[in-house]
């Protein structure tokens, strides 16, 4: 058996690093739960995000929580961009093109990285990757610690933003449904240009913070991408609780399986966690109705 | 009316083209062509396999790089422990690509629409995993060259390749248009346009996507074998990598989801493209081919939402 401290770190670890899962996994659950659309391209705005992390750090010394201010609202416009010219044209198509036209933007998107950036990873150093605060017998990394804090501070931002705000209740009526918000008087297109904005602001925060302690290259997309859609299939789409109790899921089972497995084997713990809860429980952690 | 054979040949199009296209390689023999169409028989084969599943069952899967990599690792295997032949692997590899689908099947056929789509993309992703940090070492196998031994599925001719995968795809259109007029093809449209509704009709709603999905990972499986064979090389990521599920889940859509002729035309549209564009700057310039890729899938997708080949249809109506 392992030593209970050991177990301990690898659940606190697992549990910040699943706060952040839940930050990546939250917009593309939010896109899903309004406009019925699965963003294929989500973890690669993500990419673009911690290379924009990563150059404004290197060449201009932006510490990475400082560019959170500038990547958010950056990406925030980015989406709005990409639902009005890109999205929208399919948007009352059936739901297959949705998922080739953001397949295609993911292959587009992650190969003009590769062609730009070319295919080395980067990493952003900061002090808080190599330091630790230690909490009685445990050690947490600084780097984690922080990410976690943020993405947790961010997802009650949005949490409140969706449930308090007017706009967040006209987000959620349209999620609801669509024809009701229509005749209620709420423009259905804007909410959707909001909607994108924000699901790609989100995803970028959440870049922002991984790039903290985790390498960046154009296909570490396909590091997270499986992982949000675990996360959010387990939680539920559409769900903000979902995403976030999805994402420290996955976080923990990949942190507890590196107790018993290399940490090359992890994600098949995840995988093989998730397959498990389908079998025990088809209609997911909170019974959502999955259609 | 009685039709005479002469009669049942003019009227099958598709048999008219394969026909044509085995006296091809005796006008054109030129390598490279050989390759580009050995490898769009190829891919068209598994688009028109996920087709079965996705087109006409409605259930749009992206793990279906389980099945041919599963089919492609278990007759590579079986050689290189056993000595077995790969035309014998060939079988089982579908076969036990057709067991994965059982379970599979089994676990995902309980979630609907994108949750099911999304958690198909896990099977090749563990499979993936597994065989890249297996301790036998199976993240680079190489098949040993033997020259001209047909009963090993090794020719000396390139022509040969071309010959089998153009069979492979006849056998299986012609498999896909028995099944199109069965009455199985039936309850999976039933499926596809409402499983509620199919279901409350006393349609066994998850035996007959069962049904598809097996179908559709056999032939998968079968395809794996020729894959390997044919480049003689198989690591994870040949076998299970995305771009194998993508490409069956983008040329069945962009061709005409639900059609025969759809995933064949995309298949015919994507690989040349995708051949020629590597061809020409896959060396100085990584990652153009595929930006031009995806840009043809999302402007293809945005001007012809169903597909060229209904589009084809609607504009040059046959006869």
């Amino acid at each position: 058996m392992a030593d209970p401290i050991y177990v301990l770190q690898s659940i606190a670890t697992g549990l910040l690093l699943g706060g952040v899962y839940g930050l990546t996994a939250l917009g593309l659950s939010i896109i899903f739960g309004v406009m019925n659309i699965v963003n294929f391209a989500q973890g690669d705005f993500m990419m673009l995000a911690m290379y924009a992390t990563f150059f404004l750090y290197t060449l201009f010394g932006v510490f990475p929580l400082v560019s959170l201010l500038i990547v958010i609202p950056l990406f925030f416009v980015m989406g709005i961009g990409v639902q009005k010219f890109i999205i929208n044209r399919v948007i009352d198509k059936p739901p297959m093109t949705h998922l080739l036209i953001t397949l295609g933007l993911s292959i587009v998107l992650q190969n003009v990285a590769l062609a730009i950036f070319k295919a080395d990873p980067r990493s952003v150093i900061t002090p808080l990757a190599t330091t630790a605060i230690s909490l009685g017998p445990l050690y947490l990394n600084q780097a984690h610690v922080v990410a976690f804090i943020s993405a947790l501070i961010m997802t009650f931002i949005v949490s409140m933003f969706l449930n308090r705000t007017y706009f967040g209740k006209a987000i959620r009526a349209t999620a609801d449904d669509r024809e009701a918000a229509m005749l209620m008087g709420i423009n259905i297109d804007r909410v959707y240009l909001v909607t994108f904005g924000l699901g790609i602001a989100l995803v970028s925060g959440a870049g922002v913070l991984v790039s903290l302690y985790y390498p960046i290259s154009p296909a570490v997309a396909w590091d997270f991408i499986v992982l949000m859609f675990v996360a959010v299939v387990l939680g539920g789409l559409g769900s903000v609780k979902g995403a976030l109790v999805g994402g420290i899921i996955v976080g923990l089972v990949q942190s507890v399986s590196t107790i018993w497995l290399t940490i090359d084997l992890r994600n098949i713990a995840v995988f093989a966690a998730f397959v498990i809860i389908l079998l025990l429980k088809p209609s997911g952690l909170f019974g959502v109705k999955r259609e | 009316m009685k039709i005479s054979f002469a009669e049942t040949i003019a009227k099958d199009r598709f048999l008219i083209l394969v026909i044509i296209l085995l006296i091809i390689p005796y006008v054109i023999s030129h390598p490279w062509f050989l390759r580009i169409a050995t490898l769009t028989f190829m891919w068209a084969v598994l688009a028109l396999s996920w087709n079965i599943l996705g087109g006409f069952a409605g259930q749009i899967s992206f793990g279906h790089a389980a099945f041919f990599g599963l089919g492609a690792y278990t007759s590579t295997l079986l050689f290189l422990y056993y000595n077995i032949s790969p035309w014998v692997g060939l079988f089982v590899g579908a076969g036990v690509a057709t067991l994965a689908s059982l379970f599979i099947g089994y676990l995902t056929f309980r979630l609907r629409g994108h949750y099911f789509a999304l958690s198909m993309l896990a099977f090749p992703l563990i499979l993936l995993l597994i065989f890249s940090y297996h301790p036998l070492e199976w993240y680079e196998l190489r098949f040993p060259f033997l020259g001209d031994a047909p009963l090993y599925f090794q020719f000396a001719s390139r022509h040969s390749y071309y010959q089998i995968s153009l069979m492979l795809l006849a056998i299986t259109v012609y498999v896909v248009r028995m099944l199109d007029r069965s009455r199985i093809a039936l309850y999976w449209r039933a499926i596809k346009e409402n499983e509620d509704a199919a279901g409350s009709l006393g349609v066994n709603t998850f035996k007959y996507k069962m049904i598809a999905l097996m179908i559709s990972a056999f032939i998968a499986g079968a395809l794996g074998t020729f894959y390997v064979q044919y480049v003689l090389t198989l690591d994870p990521h040949i076998a299970f990598g995305l771009h194998v599920s993508v490409n069956a889940v983008v040329m069945p859509i962009v061709g005409g989801l639900g059609t025969i002729w759809g995933p064949i035309l995309g298949a015919a549209l994507l690989v040349p493209l995708g051949e020629i564009t590597t061809a020409l700057w896959g060396g100085s310039l990584p990652g153009l081919h595929m930006i031009i890729y995806g840009i043809i899938v999302m402007i293809v997708i945005a001007m012809i939402p169903e597909g060229l080949y209904p589009r084809i249809r609607k504009v040059v109506s046959f006869r």
